[in-house]
């Protein structure tokens, strides 16, 4: 094996040289300040697995190919040394040079450590070192290394077993992200080769059983592959695929990820909507918010609503516009300022006034604006959660000089008739992003549970007028850039739900005594910042439309898609049977209200 | 009855709907040089990669030295010696380093033997490979060839390409080394004259086929013919057909 070896490394000299070159010129680039900051960023997440394919796909893919199209490969097959020999010794030297390439490749993404002003670089580098992120890469694109070497087999030239190779992993990552989108419940992010939106690589690479088990899979494929590649080359050493063979194994790939990837996006029953509305928002309107309550839906924009009748679904009707000019629904954050009870919207948002804009509570009917509650001229870093109605009482949680409270208001007063400091905003550490932002707050029977920066708190409403802090959990964080971005709630059965965000995950709460929620658990989770609950089932926007799923044991079930053939699902709310989805922008700038009935 | 060095059975090899290899059966005795003629395109290069395990037959088998060719591949490359019609060589290295990178597969290699080979052709052993001429390079594939002390030498078309006086040294050193007891050569060639100069055994294959097989004394004693009027003979009149 001794002499191969010598051989394989002198055969794969350039690829080193090359590797050395160029980590060390980006290095000496990146300490002089030629790229800014972002390029290491850009590195991480994009450029780092892509070159480490490029690198694990060139080296192999001339190993066998290139010595069974100059013909050297019958100077060693006539040699007293066995075809596996031959293999594994190529293997052995490509693997050396890989590792030492690889830990190249993942270095420059750890060079310079002064560059954290971006968040996702600044979240990656939190989260896991050169160390973690280099044993939890090495082992993929091993693999990867070891499948071209493979495919280096089965042709006669080199640019042949890349180009397989590469069909392969095109395949495959696009096959990856089908069911990236397709499985979001499952633990497939912990597999995949790149670095993507939610983690699932740092995930891997920051917790040492999963680093640990991904990679021993992946390497064990990797030398299964290789022990493949032996076995093929002894077999017949020169029965290799002609253009044809390489063009049908090529097409064969794709058929057979095609295949899968429709069968996985067919897996879900679909249900249609029982009926859709379609409207044109406000031109000069910022935000469009959608709230229900049985079989009425409103949708409210900045200065104006509509409400709309979904008694007969395959034929809504909208029954009422009310105009509320000078108002502004959304000064931060987003999310729904408003709540849906008796018919009567209640709306938190900012009217414009003079001297200064006020911060108002506006209770809106089909008949129009019947009752505003004024909270005070509007200020800077101030913010405002989703109003909660009960019965008399309006609770809003509300983020103020750094401390979070819940003020309760009396509907027939219109006054504030308590305040309770539920959190005061401490980062966690110096470096944290001051990101203060408003509340979470979900209402389930006589409790409210409030999603704050540094807390999980569950107040009780037994007395209405005087809510009470029951219990509170810290909030454990993912990253510490974490700190302060809003936790959205929901609530299944026993289960209160919590997105956290840098991964995103679903945390989960048992509520058996909803006094004292018990934290039960972390789901993998990606891509839905939106979650909304009946109490039995979750929703979420889920391609183009809305995906039904519930949680059960350890791992959340998809259960149907509620597709609307649409632009997606912007937001969604429940009421009554209904569960409503406000489409993104149509093309022509249009959007739509889907409805769905919920088994 | 001396036993064979080489056994071809059955041997088939069918390339899409050309069969370039057609039942082929023949043996060589031990300690033999055997000639194996064809015309172009008859098939010869395809038998000796077949007997090579470089090719998978479509049928048969073929024994080397008592061991089954396929199975016992590995254990029989150290006792057989092959050098293909146009040699290909690692270029980038050094005569001297494919030399000793050659050897460390063989557990008995004769090192005076390839180095007074090396002389004899007068090969530059710091000359890279990519710098040699054909002929040279064939020059250094036979002696590394001879290295591993064969008991079987198989020789594809070796002097082909090379000029008149190399060609000499060739076969002057495939005679020397059947001087050893119990050596063996195989080669394909089409140069009737210069095997008739060497070889005492023959076999003769046409489209795949054997058309005559034995050694060339008893040849000539039955046909009355010389070598090379038994080939005509042989493979000629398809050609007019």
């Amino acid at each position: 094996m001794r002499p191969l070896l010598w051989k394989e490394l002198h055969d794969l000299r350039p690829w080193l040289l090359a590797g050395v070159v160029v980590t060390v010129s980006l290095e000496l680039l990146l300490a002089t300040r030629v790229f800014n900051p972002s390029f290491v960023s850009t590195w991480m997440e994009a450029l780092m697995p892509f070159v480490a394919a490029i690198v694990s796909i060139g080296l192999a893919g001339g190993q066998i190919a290139r010595e069974r199209h100059t013909r050297t490969l019958d100077f060693l097959l006539v040699r007293p040394v066995s075809a596996p020999v031959i293999v594994w010794s190529k293997f052995a030297a490509g693997s050396f040079v890989l590792t030492l390439l690889m830990a190249g490749v993942v270095a420059l993404g750890f060079a310079v450590p002064e560059f954290t002003s971006d968040i996702g670089l600044r979240f990656i580098r939190e989260q896991v070192g050169f160390r973690q992120l280099f044993a939890v890469m090495l082992p993929r694109f091993w693999f990867l290394y070891g499948l071209t070497l493979f495919c280096s087999v089965l042709v006669d030239r080199s640019v042949k077993a890349a180009a397989l190779a590469a069909v392969v992993v095109c395949t495959t990552a696009i096959l990856a992200i089908a069911f990236y989108d397709l499985a979001p419940f499952s633990g497939f992010v912990y597999w995949l080769l790149f670095i993507d939106g939610s983690g699932g690589l740092i995930e891997a690479a920051k917790s040492p059983w999963l680093s640990a088990i991904t990679g021993l899979v992946f390497s064990l494929a990797a030398l299964s592959v290789t022990a493949a590649s032996a076995a093929l080359l002894k077999r017949s050493p020169e029965r290799y695929l002609g253009n044809l063979g390489l063009a049908l194994s090529a097409v064969a790939v794709i058929g057979v990820a095609y295949a899968s990837g429709y069968a996985a996006a067919h897996r879900l029953p679909v249900l249609a909507p029982a009926g859709s509305f379609t409207f044109h928002p406000q031109p000069d309107s910022n935000y469009v918010g959608i709230l229900a309550e049985r079989n009425l839906a409103v949708i409210f924009e900045d200065q104006s609503l509509r409400f709309l009748d979904f008694t007969q679904p395959s034929r809504p009707a909208q029954v009422a516009a009310v105009n509320l000019p000078l108002w502004t629904s959304s000064w931060d954050w987003g999310g729904p300022k408003a709540a849906l009870q008796d018919g009567a919207v209640l709306l938190a948002g900012h009217r414009k006034h003079l001297p200064v804009d006020e911060v108002e509570l506006a209770i809106v009917t089909p008949a129009g604006l019947i009752d505003e509650i004024p909270l005070g001229p509007v200020r800077p870093n101030v913010y405002l959660s989703t109003p909660i109605s009960a019965g008399p009482f309006v609770y809003l949680g509300v983020t103020s000089d750094r401390v979070c409270s819940l003020l309760t208001y009396d509907r027939a007063s219109k006054r504030q008739v308590a305040s309770l400091e539920l959190d005061r905003v401490r980062p966690p550490s110096s470096g944290a992003n001051a990101v203060v932002a408003p509340l979470r707050i979900l209402r389930r029977g006589a409790y409210l549970y409030v999603a704050s920066p540094s807390y999980l708190t569950a107040v009780d409403l037994a007395e209405p007028s005087r809510p009470a802090i029951a219990s509170q959990l810290p909030a454990p964080l993912n990253s510490v850039l974490a700190y302060g971005i809003p936790r959205q709630l929901s609530w299944q059965d026993n289960r209160l739900f919590e997105i956290r965000l840098f991964p995103e995950t679903l945390a989960s709460y048992n509520l058996r005594d909803p006094a004292r929620p018990l934290a039960s658990g972390d789901f993998i989770y990606h891509r839905a910042m939106t979650i909304n609950g009946t109490g039995r089932l979750l929703y979420r926007p889920w391609r183009s439309g809305v995906l039904e799923f519930r949680a059960q044991d350890d791992g959340l079930e998809a259960l149907h898609y509620l597709r609307a053939d649409d632009a997606g699902a912007s937001a969604l709310v429940l009421g009554g049977e209904f569960v409503y989805a406000l489409s993104a922008p149509h093309r022509d700038q249009s959007r739509s209200v889907h409805a769905f009935r919920v088994r | 009855m001396t036993p064979h060095a080489l056994s071809v059975e059955a041997l088939s090899k069918r390339f899409g709907h050309r069969l370039a290899v057609d039942n082929l059966t023949f043996h060589v005795p031990a300690g033999s040089v055997c000639a194996f003629l064809g015309r172009n395109g008859s098939g010869k290069s395809t038998t000796l990669r077949m007997i090579m395990n470089l090719l998978d037959p479509s049928a048969g088998a073929v024994t080397l030295l008592g061991l089954d060719s396929r199975r016992d591949h590995t254990a029989l490359m150290s006792r057989i010696g092959y050098v293909s019609e146009s040699p290909v060589l690692y270029d980038w290295m050094k005569v001297r380093q494919l030399v000793r990178f050659t050897a460390q597969f063989y557990p008995h290699w004769n090192q005076p033997r390839v180095d007074e080979l090396l002389d004899r052709f007068a090969v530059d052993r710091e000359q890279k490979i990519r710098h040699l001429s054909r002929g040279t390079q064939a020059q250094v594939a036979l002696a590394l060839a001879l290295g591993g002390d064969p008991e079987l030498l198989i020789l594809d078309e070796p002097a082909t390409g090379l000029d008149v006086l190399v060609r000499r040294d060739f076969l002057q050193t495939i005679i020397q080394l059947i001087q050893q007891e119990g050596r063996t050569v195989l080669f394909s060639s089409h140069l009737l004259h210069e095997v008739e100069r060497v070889a005492d055994h023959v076999v003769i294959i046409d489209r795949g086929r054997l058309v005559q097989a034995g050694s060339i004394e008893e040849l000539k004693r039955h046909s009355g013919l010389s070598l090379e009027e038994s080939f005509v003979e042989a493979v000629g009149p398809k050609e007019r057909q």
